[in-house]
């Protein structure tokens, strides 16, 4: 599996890639063990209605593309797709939005979960890959509210950073949701560190939002930058 | 009032010859702070203490009193309060414990003592305290022998400890501050602690006042009297643990502990509250510095390090180091030795060693218009620069006045002339890098709280159907249950707020045509007496998209109450439009048995509880102080259009809020309430309610209390 990681980053090198895409980029993660949304990358919407259907509704779409990063904000993202018409009329307004910008179109399961994590990889100048976690939404962005170990790390660094986010009562059952998966969660934390460590090729790693179906958190979107 | 501060004559009752006697360390403290005025002793046997007589009682004392400190066994004050009342005197402090601090007979001896004191119109500090101590004119009441420990200034400290009380009259004399009047409160049995804060507002001695507090009982008391201060007020308010026994039904409630009830008042009347006492004595001597208009700040320091860690602080605190122009740092560096340092701000003078040009740097900084204030760090040796450096702080303490703007002095030097330099420079030194940058900045939030305060709007009063409201309540207030979800959707609107359009149904062909009428998507909600928790009971369906499935929800949702809270008793369906999704706010408030009715504003939403992301305020309130609460969220920046995303409605928000802030204060029946969620949209395009709950107080459901 890692050699497959090695060939996707050096095919991105070689097409002067600085970030790879979200299909890429979660095919990195999937490789090293990290939970992933399922979705398949299509290019025409007879695929697409095909992807959906064997995935399942609701569905996600995305325009998939290196050249872009914030999808809401030009409207190249459609949640909530609930049936092939959906399907039809999402793929036409994406399809409009993105005349222009290469890529394909991302065809996702809809990951449902009231709870956001972030989980993510840096390579800071002193210091090399750290591991970052934090909870997503407000609480990572406003708050700052998030937790830091230098790369490698164990299982019980990783159960460590969530107990200093503040906000970590939201792992806990609450409002009638189940504790989250804290080993799961662990294990991906983990395996950042190791994604640091292994890929020397690899700037960063934001994988936002890691979003918890029942007690599984399940990364949905993910951004790999490159050296 | 004065009297009790300034009496002629006094007598300690309850002194002995006995070496082991309390009371005679109140005649020693009355000596050795050389009282002004005449000393007598009574107790249980003559004898003589100190060369004075002890009379056996106030009857043979051969002189008018004006004031008797009481050290006796509890149940011998009510007898002996009533002969000083016979003898003329008016005042007394009655030091003794044992009374409501030990359970129902104390009780009923404060009873006793009280109708004593009324009798005869005498007031009384305590009982279970250390009394007063006056500093102008020597009056010093507690038992301990503590002498006289600290010398008269401008501070004057009220105390619901006399240990704590007198750990601080340490603290004074550590620093150097000087002391002007002292009470310990003890129980509080007749003076109230906003008796003694009128007392000092008004007070041509003191300037500053200090607090120490472990309850308040008349909330809204101490803040109209702390209002009207122009000294400042600081208190420490201990005892945070011990709330009151209330059961929390809604968030506001559970949110708004009584300790967080207690840092918005004291903002809202401009006490500056401190919670810890390491930090007390720079927070008392940093208020004595002229005020920091401004956050704007010039740094100087004579040791690099020291500079870093000040901008460090700065940072940390609210004071932002003023960018100082080329040529002015030029005219410095051009005094240097050696020209290694290029300077900015904080100015680094490690290359001059010139005592003289401080001064004049320290003269032009502050002239300049865009600095607000100063630190200066001097690091020195007392052999080498002792004099020079004394000689300096004075220059230092005068510009500081010249400018009316605060330089924080900090030294490093060896402990003698530290304590020399506190105890001789009448001017406050700091001996702490960090502290002193934290501590100016708390001059700058007092001198800004205050101005804030002064420029107060009157709360805005809205025209609302109060009358209407007042039925939905009494109407529920004579059934003895809370306000069912229609009523509370309705009581708000009647209020002036906006609710997502909602209709209440009560069967299924009703429900469906509310639902055509809407428009679909829309939500349904079972309201029942019974069931206050609706989703727990699946009670709330959301996104129902067409008619058919209102139907099935109706009937599903009528099945599984009758399954899972038999004997409920279903009023209706609301069936409500869905809101488009946007920013979820909790708005809410509840009433506190010492401050009354309180708002509250906060990240709302499912996790309010674990965010715990908000700002209360004791209503009534203005908009200016809507708008202030909502600046102290977290979520300020998401509400004002964080990440290049569009401003909300933060207006029509304040609104809403004092809106409750209104219907708290003009319904007393109502004991707690929340709106949550609540949705923000765009600038201009409102604020929605998509839900609330309304409880009733205690006294407002009397059949249920």
């Amino acid at each position: 599996m890692k050699e497959e990681v090695t060939r996707i980053i050096q095919a991105a090198k070689k097409d002067g890639q600085k970030t790879l895409s979200e299909y890429q980029s979660k095919k990195i993660l999937a490789a090293y063990g990290i939970p992933v949304a399922r979705e398949e990358l299509v290019e025409e919407l007879e695929q697409a209605k095909l992807a959906a259907a064997s995935i399942g509704y609701p569905v996600v779409l995305k325009f998939c593309s290196q050249q872009v990063t914030h999808k809401t904000e030009k409207g190249l993202l459609e949640v909530g797709i609930r049936d092939e018409d959906d399907l039809v009329e999402a793929f036409e307004r994406l399809r409009l939005a993105a005349q222009g910008i290469e890529g394909g179109y991302l065809v996702q399961e809809m990951v449902k979960g009231a709870r956001e994590l972030v989980i993510g990889m840096i390579r800071d100048p002193q210091f090399g890959p750290c591991v970052m976690f934090g909870l997503g939404g407000i609480f990572t962005e406003i708050l700052r509210d998030v937790s830091f170990r230098v790369a490698p790390i164990e299982k019980r660094d990783a159960l460590e950073m969530m107990e200093e986010i503040k906000g970590k009562k939201i792992l806990e059952a609450v409002r009638g949701m189940p504790p989250v998966d804290r080993d799961l969660l662990a294990q991906s934390l983990v395996a950042l560190g190791d994604l640091g460590m292994e890929q020397e090729d690899i700037q960063e790693i934001d994988v936002n939002p890691m979003i918890v179906r029942g007690d599984k958190p399940i990364a949905v979107d993910a951004l790999v930058v490159l050296k | 009032m004065r009297d009790l501060f300034y009496p002629t004559s006094v007598v300690v009752i309850g002194v002995s010859t006995n070496p082991t006697n309390l009371a005679r360390g109140i005649v020693f403290n009355l000596m050795e702070c050389r009282f002004k005025g005449v000393i007598y002793q009574v107790g249980k046997n003559p004898g003589i203490f100190a060369g004075r007589r002890i009379y056996t009682s106030v009857m043979d004392v051969p002189d008018q009193l004006d004031m008797a400190i009481i050290l006796t066994p509890a149940s011998t004050i009510p007898a002996i309060l009533d002969e000083c009342g016979k003898k003329g005197i008016r005042w007394a402090v009655i030091e003794s414990g044992g009374f409501g601090e030990f359970g129902e007979e104390g009780r009923i001896l404060e009873k006793q003592v009280l109708e004593v004191a009324r009798k005869w119109g005498i007031r009384f500090v305590g009982p279970n305290c250390i009394g007063i101590i006056n500093m102008e004119n020597g009056f010093s009441t507690p038992f301990p022998p503590i002498g006289r420990l600290v010398k008269r200034g401008d501070i004057s400290i009220i105390t619901q400890s006399g240990g704590v009380g007198i750990s601080v009259l340490h603290l004074l004399a550590n620093e150097g501050l000087g002391l002007n009047k002292f009470i310990s409160l003890g129980n509080m049995l007749d003076i109230q602690v906003e008796e003694y804060l009128e007392y000092l507002i008004e007070d041509p001695g003191t300037r500053f006042i200090f607090l120490y507090l472990e309850g308040i009982k008349n909330g809204r008391r101490l803040m109209d009297v702390a209002r009207r201060s122009q000294k400042p007020i600081v208190a420490f308010k201990a005892n945070i643990g011990r709330s009151s026994r209330r059961i929390a039904s809604s968030h506001s409630a559970s949110l708004s502990s009584d300790d967080r009830v207690v840092d918005a008042a004291f903002k809202q009347c401009g006490i500056i509250r401190v919670h810890d006492a390491t930090t007390l004595g720079n927070d008392l001597k940093i208020l004595r510095l002229p005020a920091m208009k401004g956050r704007n700040i010039a740094v100087m320091s004579r040791s690099g390090g020291h500079a870093v860690i000040a901008a460090d602080a700065c940072e940390t605190s609210g004071l932002n180091l003023v960018e100082l122009p080329r040529d002015f740092l030029e005219r410095i560096e051009a005094h240097f030795r050696a020209s290694v340092i290029k300077l900015t701000n904080p100015l680094d003078l490690g290359d001059l060693f010139d005592l003289e040009m401080y001064a004049r740097i320290i003269d032009e900084t502050l002239a300049r218009p865009e600095v607000d204030g100063m630190v200066f760090l001097h690091t020195f040796h007392s052999i080498l620069e002792g004099q020079a450096s004394r000689e300096l702080f004075s220059r230092v303490i005068g510009l500081s006045k010249k400018y009316d703007k605060p330089v924080a002095l900090y030294v490093s030097t060896d402990d003698q002339e530290v304590s020399y330099l506190k105890r001789n420079l009448d001017y406050p030194v700091f001996t702490q890098v960090v502290e002193t940058i934290r501590a100016l900045d708390l001059n700058r939030r007092y001198h800004e709280q205050k101005r804030k305060l002064e420029s107060r709007r009157a709360p805005t009063v809205f025209p609302v159907e109060r009358e209407r409201a007042n039925e939905i309540v009494d109407g529920a207030v004579a059934e003895g249950r809370d306000l069912l979800l229609d009523e509370s959707l309705k009581l708000l609107e009647l209020y002036g707020m906006r609710v997502v359009p909602w209709e209440l149904a009560s069967s299924v062909d009703e429900a469906v045509r509310a639902a055509e009428r809407l428009g679909f998507p829309v939500a349904i909600k079972i309201v029942a007496p019974e069931i206050s928790h609706k989703s727990d009971v699946g009670g709330v369906k959301l996104n129902i998209l067409s008619s058919e499935d209102v139907a099935k929800a109706v009937w599903e949702m009528e099945e599984l109450i009758r399954r899972k809270s038999p004997g409920s008793h279903i009023k209706g369906f609301l069936v409500q439009e869905m809101a488009k999704p946007a920013e979820e706010i909790i708005i809410g408030g509840r009433r506190d048995e010492q401050f009354g009715p309180v708002v509250l504003v906060g990240t709302g939403g499912i996790f309010v509880e674990i965010l715990r992301d908000f700002s209360l305020r004791v209503a009534p309130i203005s908009m200016d102080e809507a708008l202030e609460m909502l600046e102290e969220l977290r979520v300020y920046p998401v509400l004002v259009g964080a990440r290049g995303q569009e401003p909300l409605d933060v207006e029509s928000l304040a609104e809403t809020i004092c809106r409750i802030s209104q219907l708290l204060c003009e319904i007393p029946q109502i004991g707690e309430l929340d709106l949550n969620p609540l949705r923000v949209y765009g600038k201009g395009k409102g604020v929605l309610i998509l839900d609330s709950r309304v409880i009733l107080s205690p006294e407002g459901r009397p059949s249920l209390s």
